[in-house]
Parts: structure tokens; C-alpha cells; sequence
């Protein structure tokens, strides 16, 4: 895997084409960040989900640096480690519908607060039309919140899990 | 059931890579779920003894009597296209039927968003499950039970299930059904970039546009009273409350006020 234009040009699809807002990738001392902007979020004053908001597939890439870290040659940075927003990830709606935490009513939840996920666990279902879509993580971490309540009608972008990455 | 006949049909023939046939299993989602079923295959069983409706709803069948099978299918959809998934096997359910039983005809209808009906009771169930959303290409797990032959309904059902058989009177070859299903399926998935059509050719063989129904968000909500509108394009329903009240559900169920 090395970071030449090719690659980079396939990151950019992939980030055009998913869900997630920002990839960020260091790889020998180089690091590279891409994001597009996130779609307005808003949130609902009615609960239920009468508005759909329209997804937007435009994918705009709007920056892309390629930079290389400073060089840190003192550990005093290092040790004062503290919880910054980028160390947590939002795992957001990808579509109106309504949020159930487990897969049946008397089944135990997908997940709790504390639980640790990796990409690809399943957090939640988001019903609509009696499709029933599993919803995956899509970093690891831990749980640290869950922001809806179950049987909540949600938006589309709306936050669900805030996960902590560290 | 003949499993030689289904898979000189289905597999054979390359409409489907795999057919897995089951005597008996909890719910062929589960089983698909479970051991990662891989694309184009279809899971058959003579008894599900556990089948599930949404949110463990009892999907009761007649062993060796009905049609219980999961069809796994990868689709390169979007996510506003994933909706019409239903709306696409209800239709072609109905019309698989329709082919195969002519005495169906301008009885069974469909009930948003995905049964099937005949003279207000439910014939058919369908739990589709989506796996892999962030991906281009999603996976589907798509279960469909159909009451075919049985003539005995659970009783906890009340008068709210009927079959083919408690309709028309005449018994319909199970494993005909399914290779008519299947292949019916298969023939028109072109239909799922065609979300007008689709609604369209749904909205013909459903009586939902102008009757009154009540309609519940969740199992446990408060019933409301409207009209339907229409089914958007989209697939949500669009009811009509009073003159000025117009609003647009992406999830809930209706029960219908047919005066019939």
C-alpha cells in the first residue's frame, strides 16, 4: 500500500461514495486527510418523520492536504494526553427511519455503553418500510454514548453512538 | 418438497449458484444471517417452526403445506433505492401468484409496504434485511412466506390470515411457485432502477389511493385517522389528515377500513 496518486484517487471514491465524512491515514511520516462537508444536520422539532431530508450524493471533495507531521523530538507532548473531539467518532443516520437498539423487542441490545467495537459491528437497526438495516460501525472503539432512545423515529445525519477512538 | 425439481430448474439452469434445502430451521433469515449465505442463493425449508415477521412477529406456516424460503442477493443500490427492495418483491410475489392461480385475480391486492392481501386478510409475509449499507453493492436478505395449501390458521390470528387454498379452492405446487418466484424475480430486477415504474406498477394492484385506513407509527402509538394520498416515489406513504394536513411516513403500519 503506498500512498502514490492512484491510490489517493481511490480513497477519494471511496469517501465520495460512503457515508463516513473524513478518512485520515499516516503512513511512513506521511499523512493524508480527506473530507467532504457534512450535510446540514438539523434537529427535528417534529419526532416524527415527516420531512425526509434529501441525501446528498453530490460527494464534494472539499480539501485535500498532504502533509508531513513535524518532527517531535521531546516526549513532553506525549504525555499530556487529553481527549480531544477528534477522538471521538459520531456514527450518524444514513437514513430516515426509525432506531431499535436490539433485534427484537426482548432481545439484549447490539451494544451498551462501554462495550468496545471494531469496523463492521453491528450498533443498531434502523427500520423503514420493514426494511430492517443493520447498521455497522465504522472505526474502533469504545461506546460512550448512545444518543437516541430506542423506538425513536431519527433523520437522516442524525448522531446515534458517540464512539471513543483512543 | 422435490429438491431435484428445484434444482434442475433454478440451478441448473444458473438462475441461482446455490440451493440450500432445510427440513426444518428456527427462520431461513436467521440461517442466512448466521452462516453468511453467500449471493444468488435460495434456503428452503418444508418447516419453519420459528419464522419471524418484524420485530419477532410469529410468522406461522403449515409444515410441507406453504412456501418458506430466503433468497440472498447482493444489489448495487443506493441508499434511497434500498426502499423499493420491498415494494419489488411484494409485486413480483403478487404477480408470480397471479400467474400460477387465475382464480387470484381482482382479489389479491397489496398493502403498504409490502403485503399481500386477499379479501382483507394477509396471505404472505416479508422480512427483508439489509446487511453491508456503506458498501456499492448491499447484501439482501430477503424471507418470504407464503400461505399456499394450509387451510388451518394459528388462532392467535383471529380472521387475520388466509391462504390460496382457503381463497380459490385449489391447491398450487410449491416447488412450481418457487421457480416461478425465482425466476419472476430475477427477470425484472431493472425494475429497481426504475423507482417511477415500479411505484406505479405497485400503486395498479393495490386499492390503498383514496381509502381510509388508521394508521400506527409504532405498536404501541396511538392510532390515526386519514386518507391515503399517494405512495410517493420514493416509496413513503403520504396520508391526508384533513383539508390542510398532508404528511409523508417512512415507517408504521395501516390497517385498512375496507367497507366490503
Amino acid at each position: 500500500m503506498k500512498m502514490d496518486l492512484n491510490y489517493i484517487k481511490k480513497l477519494i471514491k471511496m469517501l465520495d461514495t460512503s457515508t463516513i465524512s473524513e478518512i485520515e491515514i499516516e503512513e511512513q511520516g506521511t499523512r493524508l486527510r480527506l473530507s467532504k462537508p457534512r450535510p446540514k444536520f438539523t434537529t427535528p422539532s417534529n419526532p416524527l418523520p415527516f420531512t425526509p431530508v434529501p441525501t446528498d450524493n453530490s460527494g464534494i471533495v472539499s480539501s485535500l492536504t498532504l502533509t508531513s507531521p513535524p518532527v517531535s523530538d521531546s516526549g513532553a507532548e506525549t504525555e499530556q494526553i487529553q481527549k480531544s473531539p477528534d477522538d471521538y467518532f459520531e456514527v450518524r443516520s444514513p437514513m430516515v427511519g426509525t432506531f431499535y437498539r436490539a433485534p427484537a423487542p426482548d432481545a439484549d441490545p447490539y451494544v451498551k455503553i462501554g462495550d468496545s467495537v471494531s469496523s463492521g459491528t453491528v450498533l443498531c437497526i434502523i427500520e423503514a418500510m420493514k426494511l430492517m438495516n443493520e447498521i455497522e460501525s465504522e472505526v474502533s472503539g469504545k461506546i460512550v454514548k448512545i444518543l437516541v432512545e430506542n423506538a425513536q423515529a431519527v433523520e437522516y445525519n442524525q448522531p446515534l453512538f458517540l464512539v471513543d477512538k483512543t | 418438497m422435490d429438491i431435484e425439481k428445484l434444482k434442475s430448474q433454478l440451478i441448473k439452469s444458473s438462475v441461482l449458484k446455490n440451493l440450500i434445502y432445510l427440513e426444518e430451521i428456527d427462520s431461513t433469515n436467521n440461517y442466512a444471517k448466521l452462516n453468511n449465505v453467500e449471493t444468488d442463493t435460495i434456503i428452503v425449508t418444508d418447516n419453519q417452526f420459528s419464522g419471524r415477521g418484524r420485530f419477532n412477529r410469529i410468522w406461522y406456516s403449515t409444515n410441507g403445506e406453504d412456501a418458506t424460503f430466503t433468497i440472498v442477493k447482493d444489489l448495487p443500490l443506493i441508499i434511497d433505492e434500498i426502499y423499493l427492495v420491498n415494494f419489488y418483491v411484494s409485486l413480483i410475489l403478487l404477480k408470480t401468484l397471479l400467474g400460477i392461480s387465475a382464480g387470484l385475480e381482482n382479489k389479491l391486492f397489496l398493502k403498504w409496504p409490502n403485503d399481500l392481501l386477499i379479501n382483507s386478510r394477509k396471505i404472505s409475509g416479508i422480512l427483508t434485511e439489509v446487511k453491508d449499507l456503506s458498501e456499492p453493492r448491499k447484501t439482501f436478505i430477503i424471507g418470504v412466506g407464503v400461505n399456499l395449501n394450509s387451510n388451518e390458521f394459528n388462532e392467535n390470528l383471529g380472521d387475520k390470515a388466509t391462504s390460496v387454498f382457503a381463497q380459490s379452492g385449489e391447491k398450487t405446487d410449491r416447488e412450481q411457485f418457487i421457480i416461478s418466484f425465482v425466476k419472476n424475480f430475477y427477470d425484472y430486477l431493472d425494475h429497481l432502477k426504475r423507482s417511477e415504474f415500479l411505484i406505479k406498477e405497485w400503486k395498479k394492484h393495490s386499492r390503498l389511493i383514496g381509502s381510509k385506513v388508521s394508521f400506527k407509527i409504532f405498536e404501541d402509538s396511538e392510532n390515526l385517522a386519514g386518507v391515503v394520498d399517494d405512495i410517493d416515489v420514493d416509496g413513503a406513504l403520504i396520508l391526508r389528515f384533513d383539508e390542510n394536513s398532508i404528511k409523508k411516513f417512512y415507517s408504521g403500519e395501516i390497517s385498512i377500513n375496507y367497507e366490503d
